[in-house]
């Protein structure tokens, strides 16, 4: 047996590498049901770990457990001391990840609160382009002589009244537009600017998401480094080795015939 | 996404670079529901749901490109969606008449659906990624092309393969078992006697999840007067409360009636609409052991699994059994213990169990 200082310390490791997770959060995450393994069982697979492999190794030596009780602690420690740093820094990483998010939703929806001003602006300056009486001055004219001679004016004297008229919607006019295009000038340069910076500071805060997302998180890696393949240990060996047979023959005639296509 | 995108940004532009190691990856690709199960200990399902912004302001304020699962049941007033799967595999792929525009927009959300769900599980850039998918028994093999070109972009390697058989296989049933694995597009029903499934061992109907949303939402119009409600609330009403059982308790849920929430007692009809299921599905096991080796037919009937996101109905094995005792004398019928995941981990286990030559070869 492993001796009892190596259990306590790895009691005392366990728990804290362990991450405490609530039934809802399970649930959230897809789990309807967990297989629970115990503290005290997995300590009992790692002793019976060590002496199973002792033993196959062929290390019949007495003292050899004694031996190589601190390396294997070691080692054991370094491992568990490794998944507590990696849940920290997972954990620190999902917090800044979560803070840039919410920097960038708010840019987001500051860009589109400024885009929807400018479109404002601009709709204001095209219903000033609108109120323009150019088009209409012709009309006006014909209408304001008609009635001027139902009058006694003299024709000089109306021709007089409809220029001083003119005079003055021409005036009006001018007055009105260069307001509205001063106003709309302004305010549209303010808003373009501020749109640049926001669409600057949400490029800023786009790309720390990126590099903290590929440099604090590059994927998790899978447990196998290399191929594996039905272990002949398996039961049922001979079957299932038929049956992943025929599933890759089927494949590569539905390959060749994608091909074929 | 993005993960995905920063991932293949930085993955190794040759796959003899991709040293780290490798990682298998099941896919269960639902019309209502995709799973994923991969070799890094990661698990994941997310609704087989994908949109697109519909306009200029809606990309602005979402601030995506595309949307995947929830994202889009919640935002789909601002998006163009797509549910690409239809029983069981790519919409339009099987020859339906839809335009070319909407099957190139089905083809296009299918690749995204399935790009997202890898992304779900996290590979790093420089390992090896072999995928196996499952479809359904009787996808064609127009079918099974289009899931093998969305899959092949994505994956260095990949393989389709019947989800019922795949459900089985990671269970170790290989002898004598017939497995029914209920999705909302199909259900399909599968005999397995130890060797690949044949055509005559698998039958598909469409009395799925759909159907039993379908029905209800016929009964609740005709059950509860003046009730406004959408498909999706249907489904979300089924989800919660589908049951067979006869002493379920009632079911009330609050309805809007002109805008005024009216309590209902929609007991009956989430009963009755739920019990749709099982004759077809009774009908079809009848086939599939009569047609079966008499003197395994016993052994058959009493080793029947059942499987997928449907199976989760309340009661439903015990009213197979009871069916099934009418219509063929007796059965034993067994849910299996992660409905959702059934088909993802089986699949994991066939790409795990496969020999490294064969990935080779298809690398």
């Amino acid at each position: 047996m492993v001796d009892r200082s190596l259990r306590v310390r790895l009691v005392s490791l366990l728990s804290g590498a362990a991450r405490a997770m609530s039934v809802r959060q399970l649930r959230r995450e897809g789990y309807d049901r967990v297989r629970v393994l115990g503290r005290d069982q997995l300590l009992r697979i790692v002793e019976e770990a060590v002496e199973f492999t002792m033993h196959e190794l062929g290390l019949g030596d007495p003292g050899l457990p004694g031996r190589l009780g601190p390396l294997v602690r070691t080692r054991f420690e370094a491992l568990l001391q490794d998944v507590k740093r990696l849940e920290l820094e997972r954990q620190s990483a999902k917090k800044e990840g979560e803070d840039l998010e919410a920097r960038v939703t708010e840019l987001r929806r500051k860009i589109l609160g400024a885009t929807e001003d400018l479109e404002r602006v601009h709709s204001e300056r095209r219903a000033a382009e609108a109120l323009r009486p150019a088009a209409d001055r012709d009309t006006l004219r014909v209408h304001l002589r008609t009635l001027l001679r139902t009058t006694y004016a003299s024709s000089e004297q109306i021709e007089r009244a409809i220029e001083a008229v003119d005079g003055f919607l021409d005036g009006e006019a001018k007055r009105i537009e260069g307001l509205l295009s001063t106003r709309s000038m302004d305010d549209s340069a303010t808003l373009r600017r501020r749109l640049e910076k926001l669409q600057e500071a949400l490029s800023r805060a786009e790309a720390d998401l990126a590099r903290t997302g590929a440099a604090v998180f590059p994927g998790i890696a899978s447990i196998y480094r290399t191929l594996q393949g039905l272990s002949p240990a398996e039961s049922q060996y001979d079957r299932k080795r038929a049956l992943l047979e025929s599933i890759f023959e089927a494949n590569v005639r539905l390959r060749k015939a994608a091909l074929a296509s | 996404m993005n993960a995905t995108k920063e991932a293949d940004k930085d993955a190794p532009k040759n796959p003899k670079d991709k040293t780290h190691g490798v990682l298998y990856v099941g896919i269960d690709l639902g019309t209502s529901r995709t799973a994923v199960a991969a070799s890094n200990g990661v698990r994941a399902s997310v609704p087989s749901f994908v949109g697109y912004p519909k306009d200029h302001v809606s990309r602005k304020l979402l601030g995506r490109e595309v949307l995947i699962g929830e994202d889009v049941i919640e935002n789909r007033l601002a998006l163009r969606w797509y549910r690409p799967l239809e029983k069981g595999v790519i919409k339009g792929s099987d020859g339906a008449v839809l335009t070319p525009e909407d099957v190139e927009a089905n083809m296009r959300a299918a690749r995204d659906l399935l790009t997202h769900t890898i992304s779900l599980v996290r590979p790093r850039p420089d390992e090896v990624v072999y995928g196996v998918v499952g479809a359904p028994a009787q996808a064609s093999v127009k079918n099974q092309k289009a899931l093998l070109d969305a899959g092949r972009e994505l994956l260095d390697a990949v393989l389709i393969c019947s989800e019922p058989f795949a459900v089985a296989y990671g269970l170790d049933w290989l002898d004598d078992v017939l497995v029914i694995d209920i999705g909302a597009g199909t259900v399909d029903l599968c005999r397995m006697h130890g060797t690949m499934p044949e055509e005559n061992d698998q039958i598909t109907l469409t009395t799925a999840g759909d159907w039993v949303d379908e029905q209800l939402e016929g009964l609740l119009r005709d059950r509860c007067p003046g009730a406004q409600f959408s498909r999706a609330m249907v489904k979300t009403l089924k989800e919660k409360y589908s049951t067979v059982l006869d002493a379920a308790a009632p079911i009330e849920v609050d309805l809007p009636v002109r805008g005024k929430p009216t309590r209902f007692d929609v007991t009956e009809a989430v009963r009755s609409a739920c019990r749709g299921i099982v004759p077809p599905i009774v009908e079809s096991l009848g086939e599939l052991v009569a047609s079966f080796d008499p003197e395994f037919q016993e052994r058959l009937r009493n080793r029947v699994l059942l499987a997928g996101g449907g199976s989760q109905i309340g009661g439903l094995e015990r009213a197979i059994e009871e069916a099934m005792r009418e219509r063929l004398g007796g059965g034993r019928v067994l849910r299996i213990e992660e409905p959702v995941y059934g088909g993802a981990n089986g699949a994991l286990k066939i790409a795990h169990d496969m020999p490294p030559a064969n990935w080779k070869k298809l690398d």
